[in-house]
């Protein structure tokens, strides 16, 4: 793996929160190199940079969830384990995230689908014009996440991508190594999933 | 321009909420959010769907604290064994103490991280800890047979034979158990088992015990015996007092620490046992363990705790204290070796090996040539350059050093290989001619 020098690019909130977490150098090439070859202290450094990058995106990815820390506990052993892997092909932070990416899915995989919502999710959803102004964010982020309990993980991690943080199709196939094909045909499946959810839900809703 | 139906302005609702439908398409939408009262209600409540990640980023993302989980991190990561194996008999001098010796990795194993630990725990009722030549050897990709330890001076004798595996048919379960510690222990077993809020402690002291823990939120096991602590990593594990003592794992991982020597990590299927070392576990042993509890119901109860410990955590949980920062600065310079060791070895637990290895060069600095443990210290350097930091060069200057002012040492032999496999050819012919 060969060090590189990556130019500073334009500000753009959204993106930076999703695909940059700090920029990286030649210094950043050399940590690399040394946790790849076992030095702990190296990865120590690393994993400091990286570790809120990686917990914000596994976090957006299975929702609220006291699973989290155990994920991105999987995730950086995965990022030690494959560091050999990294090639300096694209930014590390791009190659961070397809790890993070695929441990989280597999986790999500591995959950029992029963499980994982909760009657009281979908209670917001059924709510009426009247109540719904009273539900706090946190109702309604449990209530996003039960509507998209049933949509296969790559699909979810798409339309958050894409609904949620705003991302360009392009940008979200640069970042995920999909195409753009792809990703527009996931983002217009959850979207008629989470349409067709929605008005069900309004209409027990309206039927009290 | 075409009517839009209803179902096309829902589907226009994403691109609108994003700002991304041409300006007569946006205004088409924006007079049915006036118009249809029903269509505002489904826009707006998308919205707010969409925004509640960003609203209630705490609860999507909660603090946590990012030292712990790193240390959790280089557990893990540490209990998978290297490629290149190391290993190191104790040096003669009564005065050292026994080395943690072999490190060995292997390609990482799956292992299901269970809630329940079933830990047996055989604490030996000879001294074989004590001056022993231990030299616990994980397997690679095939589990190997048990190594015999070495003899050395001063060491209590070792068995001729294998040690026997924990008797696991005929335990009984233990009206002592709780609902999240079941305890299945022979008659003539002695234990007793310590809670203290999320904390949960057994003292075995004599006997054969399987013990399956299921926790709630964040409790903790350990097991201590005289011999042993067994910290509970998430696994169904038996501890025996039978012979020398033995821990096995049946699924999961456990951290065995002796009580003279460094903190082993056994996962699913192997087993520790004293004066033999790490060995795979035997097929009636899980077929035994298997007739008190299942592991597929184990896991299915460890799904289960995992979907009870949903709800977010409590605030008032108490922030972990911060692992300690080896600062090798801090320690005296006329300390005795083995403070500097001891250090050494919880920087290592700590995953810090180049604080590790700096502590050891200090150490050679302040410690009188005349010293019994600059020998062991010398092998520790040796050890953590190979197999940690990735510096064989370093790792051959002390092994080099080790060979030449202990040439009748028991591990001589066995470093004098090490160095030879890094220096080759270039190395100094005298140390490398065949012995």
């Amino acid at each position: 793996m060969s060090g590189f020098v990556m130019l500073a690019q334009p500000h753009h909130p959204k993106r930076d929160e999703v695909t940059e977490s700090s920029p990286q150098t030649t210094d950043e090439a050399e940590l690399i190199a040394s946790a790849a070859s076992g030095d702990m202290v190296a990865f120590r450094e690393l994993y400091d940079r990286h570790v809120e990058y990686v917990t914000k995106n596994v976090a957006r990815l299975i929702g609220p969830s006291s699973d989290l820390e155990d994920v991105v506990q999987d995730v950086f052993v995965s990022v030690y384990r494959s560091l050999d892997n990294y090639r300096g092909d694209s930014k590390f932070t791009t190659w961070l995230y397809r790890v993070a990416r695929n441990v989280t899915i597999d986790h999500i995989r591995k959950q029992p689908k029963h499980k994982t919502v909760e009657l009281s999710d979908w209670r917001p959803l059924r709510a009426n014009s009247d109540t719904w102004s009273k539900l706090e964010a946190r109702d309604l982020l449990r209530a996003l996440y039960a509507a998209l309990d049933n949509v296969p993980a790559e699909h979810r991690e798409v339309f958050l991508l894409h609904e949620v943080e705003g991302m360009k199709l392009r940008e979200i196939s640069e970042l995920t190594g999909e195409s753009i094909n792809t990703i527009a045909a996931r983002v217009r499946r959850t979207r008629e999933k989470m349409t067709s959810v929605l008005e069900r839900k309004e209409r027990e809703a309206d039927h009290g | 321009m075409d009517r839009f139906t209803e179902e096309d302005f829902r589907r226009l609702a994403f691109d609108y909420l994003r700002g991304d439908l041409a300006p007569e398409v946006e205004e088409r939408v924006e007079e049915h959010l006036v118009e249809s009262e029903e269509f505002a209600d489904h826009v707006t409540r998308l919205q707010e769907l969409l925004q509640s990640p960003k609203k209630a980023n705490a609860d999507l993302v909660p603090d946590f604290d990012k030292d712990a989980l790193f240390d959790r991190i280089a557990t893990e990561i540490n209990s998978v064994p290297a490629a290149n194996v190391v290993q190191f008999t104790q040096p003669t001098d009564a005065d050292e103490e026994p080395l943690n010796s072999s490190e060995s990795r292997r390609s990482p194993l799956l292992y299901i991280v269970a809630a329940a630990a079933l830990i047996a725990i055989g604490f030996a009722a000879s001294q074989f800890w004590q001056s022993a030549t231990v030299t616990p050897q994980i397997a690679e990709q095939t589990p190997k047979a048990p190594v015999a330890p070495k003899k050395v001076e001063e060491t209590a004798p070792v068995p001729d034979v294998p040690a026997k595996p924990a008797q696991l048919a005929e335990l009984e379960l233990d009206q002592k158990s709780t609902e999240s510690v079941r305890v299945f222990a022979g008659k003539s077993a002695n234990w007793n088992l310590k809670k203290a809020k999320n904390q949960s402690e057994i003292d075995l002291e004599e006997g054969t015990v399987l013990v399956e823990f299921v926790p709630k939120r964040d409790d903790a096991l350990e097991l201590n015996t005289k011999h042993f602590n067994i910290r509970v990593l998430g696994t169904i594990f038996y501890a025996s007092d039978d012979g020398e003592g033995s821990v096995g794992v049946v699924t999961g991982k456990v951290q065995v620490t002796p009580k003279s020597g460094e903190p082993i990590t056994l996962v699913s299927g192997q087993e520790y046992v004293g004066g033999v070392g790490v060995r795979p576990m035997e097929t009636k042993q899980l077929a035994d363990a298997e007739t008190h509890t299942s592991v597929e119901k184990h896991l299915d109860l460890l799904a289960e705790a995992r979907v009870d410990r949903s709800k977010p955590k409590e605030a008032t949980k108490p922030k972990q204290e911060p692992k300690k920062v080896v600062v090798p600065a801090a320690i005296p310079s006329n300390a005795p070796a083995k403070v500097w060791r001891e250090e050494a070895a919880e920087a290592q637990r700590a995953g810090q090996y180049g604080i590790a290895a700096k502590v050891l060069e200090r150490a050679l600095v302040n410690l009188s040539a005349n010293d019994p443990l600059r020998g062991a210290i010398r092998l520790d350097l040796s050890r953590i350059y190979i197999n940690r930091l990735g510096q064989p060069a370093k790792a051959a200057t002390h092994l080099k050093h080790f060979i030449e002012s202990r040439p009748s040492d028991i591990a001589t032999p066995t470093a004098r290989k090490q160095y030879c496999k890094i220096v080759g050819p270039e190395g100094d012919p005298l140390l490398c001619v065949e012995q």
